[in-house]
């Protein structure tokens, strides 16, 4: 069911059992089957713990996962079919997925791969992302600071707000003609920062399918093959739909190394964490059997705030990490949203936290989101470097599950009692002088001191 | 007791036997209005619990389902029964783009255990197809959802042709979403927004009863 299998995996969309809308699909077979699997294979948390330390529960997760996947399937709304997967079809998918690839070329080329548990050999990938819409007029500028992080591995670029003075909107030229324009601008500022090949992951202004086939450009726009990534969602919960098959096949036969888009709402159709967990795991599996993707990019988020930050969702990546990481050759990251912005100590409480949280149950760190996603400018590659910064500590230590947890329990209580609170921050045009693209004297300091903090906790940084 | 035992089937997703014990309470005198008002209070104690993760969307959800079932049973009894009180009535969707549909049918379903009448057009849902539902149904509110930061201009697309339309000020227009927050809301024009469906229902009440004024 990879890529030699896509025609058989789309015929699924015509051909699968019948429900009328979604939720009926949800209340019949999701919800039921759900809770099924989470008694019979006994997931639990106890509330408490950040990052896991039990093996066997890790793997009983991963089998609740595998276990829900294929009895579940994947809704399609557009055709009201549900597209099943047989764990025959499921374990030649499993077997025949790559565990690394090759990205971006020249003095940019980087291993994406699948990390171990505690791993001593194989550092992180260090992917930065914003996750967040930018002014147009700073775009480009904004790209050209991320690329300049020292850590950087490959980048997710900013997204533009508005095209010649129009917000940008979906499924019109304005939305296509951004997406054009994001990724001229990734091209150019990738040249005039000296990394012109690194491998980027393109383009999240286009949020549909035909704006993505229109960036798609050789000489000016997303590159084919290795040198690009792409992302194509997995709509809550467990459902598809045409533009998204269309967007597969577009990467598919462009040639990108490119992934699925993962966010299993904790609260929302799934339920408590346990299930979330479950759900999160399966997704992966979903993605490189329904897309046939190379890679999952991981958002498990809380409803109420849309973070991934709290006590619940990080037990939730560290727990997905460990049972992928176990028994999987599928290559994944874990995406931070943060419910803080820029500038606030907050905030690099919050990245540090999911660097440690993900980092030593073999996850791979994708960030850093800001301010719930809500605010166009409030995100600055300062927090990035420090999410980036405390993942490589964790790698270089050679920090242990349990030590990893010890030290999230005492970051959490940094920030945990703030999480409801508005706190969002300054915008990267007050943090950083767009100028010279290089932060100011005093956010600078914030950023040492926030170091300087981690330090007296126990942390090492690299350098 | 019985209504006790109604709302528990409804709890526990029981649709079919909570159907038949509703016909056989009826049947043997109960009013339908104290088995709504029961099931409504199960409902609205639910949606507590679910604000404060106690229970989770699928066991509201369920619950939902069932009270649905029930109320197709109760609703002609209930006309005959009428006391003239007309349940509000907000037609609510995803805008056109946007496939995510989680946020309204959270807002769907608290909206309902809390008395609203509610119409639900799904996902993709093309403006003029709100303000077709909005005049056939006599909406007091209409709803828009978007989780995309590029979906977001279709709720302004939708006041904009409200306004031209002459019809601005019929219903109040309600927005929500992820990305959206209280100044977009206040930048398009919109009446009510919302961090979350707990807090519309509130906001939503206070609206309407302001409007009445």
């Amino acid at each position: 069911m990879s890529t030699f299998r896509m025609w058989e995996v789309f015929a699924k969309a015509d051909e699968g059992p019948f429900f009328k809308d979604q939720n009926e699909w949800m209340v019949k077979s999701f919800i039921p089957q759900m809770k099924r699997v989470v008694k019979e294979h006994d997931i639990k948390w106890d509330r408490k713990t950040i990052v896991n330390c039990d093996d066997a529960l890790a793997d009983r997760l991963w089998a609740a996962a595998k276990d829900f996947f294929v009895s579940v399937g994947v809704y399609h709304v557009d055709t009201h079919r549900v597209m099943k997967f047989s764990e025959q079809e499921v374990n030649e998918v499993l077997y025949t997925k790559r565990p690394c690839y090759m990205v971006g070329a020249g003095h940019d080329q980087r291993w994406l791969r699948v990390r171990a548990v505690e791993d001593r050999e194989k550092r992180p990938f260090h992917l930065f992302s914003p996750d967040a819409n930018f002014s147009t007029d700073i775009h480009k500028k904004a790209c050209m600071a991320y690329l300049k992080e020292p850590l950087l591995d490959g980048l997710c670029a900013p997204l533009i707000e508005d095209f010649m003075g129009r917000k940008a909107t979906s499924q019109s030229p304005t939305e296509v003609a951004a997406a054009m324009e994001h990724a001229m601008n990734l091209r150019d500022a990738q040249r005039l920062v000296g990394k012109p090949d690194v491998w980027t992951v393109s383009v999240g202004t286009a949020e549909t399918d035909q704006a993505q086939i229109a960036a798609a450009n050789p000489a000016w726009g997303v590159r084919p093959s290795h040198l690009d990534g792409r992302m194509v969602s997995i709509l809550t919960e467990m459902t598809t739909n045409d533009a998204m098959l269309n967007k597969s096949l577009h990467y598919r036969s462009y040639g990108n190394v490119f992934g699925n888009l993962c966010g299993a709402i904790f609260g929302g159709h799934a339920g408590g964490t346990e299930a979330t967990a479950v759900l999160q795991t399966a997704y992966n599996i979903q993605g490189a059997c329904l897309y046939g993707s190379c890679w999952a990019l991981n958002f498990p988020f809380h409803l109420k705030w849309q973070s991934t930050t709290t006590r619940e969702l990080l037990w939730i990546q560290s727990m997905l990490s460990q049972a992928m990481s176990r028994n999987s050759n599928l290559i994944f990251l874990n995406n931070l949203f943060a419910n803080a912005g820029p500038a606030t100590d907050q905030l690099y409480w919050e990245c540090a936290n999911h660097a440690f949280a993900c980092e030593s149950s073999g996850g791979n760190p994708w960030g850093a989101a800001t301010c719930r996603n809500k605010y166009t400018d409030h995100a600055t590659p300062l927090e990035s470097r420090l999410f980036h910064e405390c993942s490589e500590a964790s790698f270089k230590m050679r920090l242990t599950r349990a030590q990893a947890d010890d030290l999230c329990q005492k970051i959490m209580e940094k920030y945990e009692a703030l999480i409801p609170v508005d706190n969002y921050g300054k915008t990267i045009q007050e943090v950083y002088d767009m100028e010279k693209i290089t932060p100011r004297q005093e956010y600078v300091d914030q950023y040492l001191r926030m170091k300087d903090e981690l330090c007296k906790m126990g942390v090492q940084f690299a350098y | 007791m019985s209504i006790e035992k109604v709302r528990q089937l409804m709890i526990d997703g029981d649709g079919d036997a909570a159907v038949s014990l509703v016909q056989d309470l009826i049947a043997k005198g109960t009013s339908p209005h104290d088995i709504m008002g029961g099931l409504t209070e199960e409902m609205e104690h639910l949606g507590q619990k679910f604000e404060s993760f106690e229970v989770f969307l699928p066991d509201l959800m369920v619950a939902g389902d069932t009270f649905m079932q029930i109320m197709e049973v109760l609703k002609e009894h209930l006309v005959a029964d009428a006391d003239g009180k007309v349940p509000a009535t907000v037609v609510i969707g995803t805008v056109k783009g946007d496939y995510h549909e989680i946020g309204k049918n959270i807002v769907g379903i608290v909206l309902q255990a809390n008395g609203f009448h509610v119409v639900d057009l799904g996902a993709d849902v093309d403006p003029i197809a709100y303000m077709e539902e909005a005049h056939r149904s006599k909406a007091d509110a209409v709803g828009l959802s978007a989780l995309m930061t590029t979906t977001m201009p279709k709720q302004e697309e939708f006041i904009k042709l409200t306004e031209e339309a002459g019809k601005k000020g019929q219903y109040l227009i309600c927005i929500g979403g992820a990305p959206t927050s209280p100044d977009w809301a206040k930048r398009i024009g919109a009446d009510v927004w919302s961090f979350d469906a707990f807090e519309f229902v509130g906001k939503l009440k206070e609206a309407l009863k302001n409007r009445k004024k």
